[in-house]
Formats: structure tokens, sequence, C-alpha cells
């Protein structure tokens, strides 16, 4: 199986929230925005991005977990917590390098984004084509296609003669 | 050429399981979506047999499932014979003289047609000795409480009868007690006698975690979690470091 990543793409994000509402909702049958483990980032001088977990491969939160409440699920890379084995000590919202782990004082556990199991609603509800989720081998191939794109005019001028 | 024997087999209340070796009796159980109740069991932490509410009979023997393992086939596990309903009818009327006012006791109280020992009333402080707070404590990287004492002098408590002094104020013991008896507040934050001081966000100002807490997570002086994710936000967007005079901005 491949890894799949929740892919953010900046520019097309129009700020709606609906990832929040939609994160929110699976865990709290609710819309609380409070509750969701994706976050839309507002910046004063304008502008947004929706941010989440990275799930990191030298993941800080999972190291520091003692008691396996934080484990990675070797076949898709995602780390997803299991709120049975937490004891809140919330070591890992404090390690966590990019904020994107919080303890829900409501919940009396820690959340963070598991990719709803490899169908996040976050990119389900996104209106815009800002969140996608795409197969991580496919991400640089297109990467690699836009780039060998933008060579096109340079390769077609200085081509051997 | 014998094959390296890796399950184990058995019944529990006439139902057949197979489950790897060393599963304990209780997540044996749990697999078959037997409920067993237990009160100082997490699944995160280590099992110390402390509440004996699991308890269950096999071979005629009574023995606490979660800390039982699965070792040798054929094991016949009973969940619900007449002694372990009484054995376990006398461990809530013991656990409810300790927590008289706690309501899963007393639901287990009804279910088990008992009440409380008036004899052991004064020993009625909420705390059941289960040392579920002791072992989230220890997993957490800590070791500020202890179980001190024995018998009916048996107590949680930091060295010294005193206010623990490893403390670090992360709340994790009072998150897994079964009855809620540690007495804490997340802000200002204070437990087991002790007032803790809260790191500011060097950023927003909002109140991270306590000084000893993040020392002991191996950060000094972080960002609360909201001013992290707006700080690589801005620099993943190329945007200048942020004044984080703005309150408009999250």
């Amino acid at each position: 199986m491949t890894h799949k990543t929740i892919q953010v793409t900046p520019s097309r994000c129009i700020g709606c929230l609906n990832c929040e509402l939609a994160c929110a909702s699976r865990d709290w049958g609710q819309y609380f925005p409070a509750g969701s483990k994706i976050n839309l980032v507002f910046f004063k001088d304008g502008g947004q991005v929706p941010v989440t977990c990275f799930q990191c491969d030298e993941a800080p939160c999972l190291k520091v977990c003692q008691t396996g409440a934080l484990a990675r699920n070797e076949l898709t890379g995602v780390i997803a917590s299991d709120p049975d084995r937490c004891v809140g000590c919330r070591t890992c919202v404090s390690v966590c390098p990019f904020g994107n782990i919080n303890y829900s004082k409501a919940g009396r556990r820690v959340e963070k984004c598991d990719q709803c199991q490899g169908q996040p609603r976050c990119a389900a509800a996104c209106p815009s084509g800002a969140l996608t989720f795409v197969d991580d081998a496919k991400l640089v191939q297109a990467r690699r296609r836009a780039y060998a794109e933008s060579l096109k005019s340079v390769a077609s001028t200085e081509g051997p003669k | 050429m014998s094959q390296a024997i890796t399950k184990v087999t058995g019944t529990i209340d006439g139902r057949g399981f197979s489950v790897p070796i060393g599963t304990t009796l209780l997540e044996a159980a749990k697999s078959l979506g037997l409920t067993i109740p237990t009160l100082c069991h997490h699944p995160g932490l280590p099992a110390d047999g402390n509440c004996r509410l699991c308890l269950v009979e096999t071979g005629g023997k009574l023995v606490a499932s979660c800390l039982f393992p699965l070792r040798t086939d054929g094991e016949a596990i009973l969940t619900q014979s007449p002694m372990v309903l009484e054995a376990r009818a006398f461990t809530v009327r013991l656990l409810l003289s300790r927590a008289p006012e706690d309501p899963r006791l007393l639901e287990l109280a009804r279910e088990y047609g008992t009440g409380p020992d008036p004899r052991l009333a004064d020993g009625a402080d909420g705390c059941l000795r289960c040392g579920l707070c002791v072992r989230a404590c220890r997993a957490s990287g800590t070791e500020a409480i202890a179980l001190v004492g024995r018998g009916r002098e048996r107590k949680v408590t930091g060295p010294f009868f005193e206010p623990p002094i490893d403390c670090v104020g992360c709340l994790a013991c009072a998150r897994v007690c079964p009855t809620g008896f540690i007495d804490f507040s997340e802000l200002p934050r204070s437990i087991w006698g002790r007032d803790f001081d809260l790191r500011p966000c060097p950023q927003c100002g909002r109140p991270v975690g306590t000084p000893e807490e993040l020392r002991r997570a191996g950060v000094e002086n972080p960002l609360c979690p909201s001013c992290r994710r707006l700080s690589y936000s801005r620099s993943l967007m190329g945007l200048p470091e942020a004044s984080f005079s703005n309150p408009g901005e999250r």
C-alpha cells in the first residue's frame, strides 16, 4: 500500500472553514471548530492556509509517548491516537514542533489527525481543491513533471544539434 | 521439527477463543466481546491487579484477569460463576466503603446486590488505593507519588507525606483516577497541594504549561501550539516573521 498525503495548495484556499467543520463533526457530532484536527491559519496581511499533522517520519510525539496511545500504522505511515491508552500527560503536545497535536479537555484525550483511516473528510469537504488526498508517489511525479515542463523551452532551443 | 506454538486456545463462559500466547485473560474476554468490570485497569499502563474487580474463575481458583497471562491450552474460564459473583460482590462492598459516592461503584453495587460495610465507614475518603495514578505518573516519566503503608494505613502520597517535590503538574494522575478523588485545577495549575507557575507563550501570552512539564518534555520556552502553527505557516508561505501584537491573526 502506498502512503498518501493530505496535500495543501495554499493558493486555492478560500478560507471557508469547511475542513475544520467536517473534521470536528466526525468526533464531536457537531460543528465544533475547537475540536478540529485541521486548522486554518489566517494571516493578518491577508490570506490563509489550512494546516494539519504532517505524519512526520521522525515524529517527536511518537517518541515521547510512553503508553502506546500514539502508534504508527506501518501500512499507511499514519500516526493515530488511541484515546483508551492516553493518560493525558500532554508531553506530545509540548514537543510537536508544528503545534498540530492538541489535548482536548472536553474529551480528556489527545487529538491528532489520522487521515480519517484513509478517507479524510477535510479533503472531501474542501470546495476549492486546496486540500487533496494524493499518493506520495504521484505527488512527487507531478512536481517533477511541472519542473520538467518549465525546462521545455530551454530543451528545445539548446538541444543537441 | 517442531513448529513454534504462538497461539493458545480455551473457552470463556463456554465460548472458544484463540489468542497469542501471553495475552491476558481480560484482553481475551474483550476480544470475544465479553465485559469484565474493571476500575484500576488502563490499556495504556501496566496492569497491577489492585482493585480485584476483574476476578474470574479458572480451575476452581479465582484469578485477577487483568494480570493472568494465557499460556496453556484448554483453560476453561468462568466470568459469571457463583464463586465469581460472590467474590465480586464482596470486592464491590469493600471498594464502596472507600468511595461510597462513586457513581460507577454504586451502579456495580446495584448489579451485585451489595452496599458499603458500615464497620469500614471511617475509611471513606474516595480513594480506592488502586494505584492507577502512580502508574500513570511513572509512565509519564516522573515518579512523584507512590502508594505507601499497608492495610488501613495505605495511601497515595508524595515522599514524607508532603506535597510531591518531583511533581510536574501534568495532571495525568487525576485524569486516569477512576473515582475522581484527586483534587486539581487546570487554570491556575495546582494538584497534590502544590501550586504551579504556568509559562506564557512568548508571543501571545497564553499559558503553555508548567516549567516543570515543559522541561520534562525537553522544550524550554516553546510557543503555544497555535502560535507554532502560525509561525511555521508564515515561513512556509514566505511571509516575514509575524509581529504578534495583532490579535486578529490566529
